[in-house]
């Protein structure tokens, strides 16, 4: 009788259990990182809050310019490994991102000056690789991933990639590699 | 003689008040009994010598049998009389007796052979450094404020019991006197942080940034998360305390292992939501500290809960020994890879009775790359106020 009576007790759920519950239901949701704090002003923000850019697609100057420099420009620096040991890795990254922001235009066609500004392409275009950085962030934050992200963006528009000597091109090829996990 | 309060008697010592004048007063009361002063002394068996040093203050040693009878003959309260008779005494007599005063407060606080190990005193410290050096860690100028400042907000509530171990006791009140000083500028929002706890769980993945991510967060809606170093002997893996309404974790490094850093987050944010109340009216709450209220289950299973439930454990357990496997698995669950083994070594102990305890240690990554840059509190800081200064400007936001 008397453990029965505790069986009854303990199925009745407290507010405090379904609280519980709610917030570890919550937890099971993947979320990805959704907190990134600024490597210049230290500011905490929500990924969302980025998200919600990305959505507008007008022309708009200074939306532009958001989602170049407070987008895709700064997530990258804070995100990219920092250092010289990581320069020749960042630029690779950078001559992909490069390549598609100006529709395929590469520095190589015109012995290293492309004759084209990322910063003017159009907006769509910017929204479209934000929403890969944001992504990226949000998941892996592993430079190898964002290359392979990059280059495979390239390939689906068509686009080529840049031209590099030996040495540079075996890198690239690597980080290509270990990214695909081969 | 029910509250002879030797800080009270000492500072009655070096206040001017109204002077009693044993004299005076025994004068009159020889007259009032019609006494001769050589019969009165007699009744009260006290040799003539004495009495006079006794009232002009150049006894060395005041008998206290002598004392007693004195105020008794003269009917005034025994403290009171003391203090004046105090009062004639040379600086000497008064300094030994703030000495003996320092040595016992040093003793009834301070584990000092403990104190020393963790670097805190020395071997050859004397009373006065020793003292020195506790002001000074805790930010006062006295022993009466020290007594003032934190005994009385964290002992003198509901649960009057103070630690009979002084390690604890000695953590605790480091502790609290780091969130009175780091004082937390932000609002305490119960609903933003129920709101922020399922965003944690993917920072364990980021060693060296995700545990100051989160307590950034944290900060921001009003918790002050800090870290101290695993203090020797108090067997304290966490602790949370509210302190001015705003609640405040400590995480250790108790076990040196970086998944029960996280582990012990989660199970102080639980108290944070469920036990605030209570916890309030106690002013602390340690984890891992049997003895105190039954709320530790709950909060761990909560936090187990949180990282892996028992049906992932059930699912992993046949890949435990497959490193890939393992690590596919804590991605897709978006927990670093030795939570994964931490719980799995936790399940079977709990669930079959197997000790895995030394099992998969090398997957674990080294915790100090996750703690430094909160900035704890080393035992060897010369004071609680710089460090708290230090801790306080990593977690603001500009």
């Amino acid at each position: 009788m008397e453990k029965n009576k505790k069986t009854k007790e303990e199925q009745e759920l407290s507010a405090a259990d379904i609280e519980r519950m709610e917030i570890l239901l919550k937890s099971k949701q993947k979320t990805g990182r959704q907190l990134t704090i600024s490597a210049e002003t230290g500011d905490l923000k929500e990924i969302n809050e980025l998200r919600e850019l990305i959505g507008r697609a007008f022309e708009n100057p200074d939306e532009k310019y958001n989602l170049y420099y407070k987008g895709i420009r700064k997530l990258l620096i804070d995100h990219l490994p920092k250092g010289e040991d990581y320069k020749e890795m960042r630029e690779i990254i950078y001559d992909e991102k490069n390549i598609f922001l100006n529709l395929g235009k590469r520095k190589c066609d015109n012995n290293g000056i492309r004759k084209s500004d990322g910063r003017m392409t159009y907006q769509p275009v910017m929204n479209e690789i934000l929403d890969i950085v944001v992504k990226w962030v949000a998941d892996s934050q592993s430079p190898f991933d964002i290359y392979r992200e990059f280059y495979e963006l390239n390939e689906r528009h068509g686009y080529g990639h840049e031209e590099y000597d030996t040495s540079v091109k075996a890198v690239a090829q690597a980080m290509l590699n270990i990214s695909r996990g081969n | 003689m029910d509250n002879l309060n030797i800080n009270e008697l000492l500072k009655s010592v070096f206040s001017n008040k109204v002077e009693l004048d044993i004299k005076e007063q025994f004068d009159k009361k020889i007259e009032e009994y019609n006494l001769s002063k050589t019969k009165a002394l007699k009744f009260l068996n006290i040799d003539k010598d004495v009495f006079e040093e006794i009232i002009n203050g150049s006894a060395k040693q005041p008998n206290l049998i002598h004392i007693v009878k004195l105020a008794e003959f003269l009917e005034r309260d025994i403290n009171e009389f003391i203090s004046v008779v105090l009062r004639n005494q040379s600086p000497e007599n008064i300094a030994s007796i703030e000495s003996a005063r320092k040595a016992t407060f040093v003793l009834k606080h301070f584990d000092m052979k403990t104190l020393a190990k963790e670097g805190f005193f020395h071997s050859n410290d004397d009373i006065d450094s020793m003292v020195g050096k506790v002001l000074d860690f805790f930010g006062f100028s006295s022993i009466a404020e020290y007594e003032e400042q934190l005994e009385e907000p964290l002992y003198s509530r509901v649960r009057k019991r103070p630690f009979s171990d002084k390690m604890k006791d000695f953590w605790v009140k480091s502790a609290y006197q780091t969130f009175r000083n780091i004082s937390n500028p932000n609002e305490y929002d119960r609903e933003r942080l129920k709101d922020l706890i399922p965003k944690i769980k993917p920072y364990t993945e980021n060693i060296k940034d995700g545990l100051l991510i989160v307590c950034k967060a944290l900060y921001s809606i009003g918790v002050t998360v800090i870290f101290q170093n695993y203090l020797s002997t108090t067997q304290v893996r966490g602790a949370t305390f509210i302190v001015n309404g705003k609640p405040c974790i400590v995480l250790t490094d108790y076990l040196k292992k970086y998944p029960t850093i996280w582990f012990t987050l989660l199970h102080e944010l639980h108290h944070v939501l469920f036990d605030f109340q209570e916890i309030e009216r106690n002013s602390f709450h340690l984890s891992g500290d049997s003895d105190l209220f039954l709320t530790e289950e709950k909060a761990d299973s909560f936090a187990r809960e949180y990282f892996m439930p028992e049906d992932n454990f059930h699912y992993i357990k046949r890949f435990i020994n497959n490193p890939y496997m393992v690590s596919r698995f804590a991605r897709e669950n978006e927990i670093e890879v030795s939570l994964v083994y931490s719980f799995f070594v936790w399940y079977q102990q709990e669930l079959y009775g197997k000790n895995y305890h030394a099992a998969f240690k090398e997957f674990y990554p080294d915790y100090i790359n996750a703690v430094e840059k909160l900035n704890p509190l080393k035992w060897s800081d010369v004071n609680i106020k710089a460090a708290s200064e230090k801790i306080k400007s990593v977690l603001e936001l500009n």
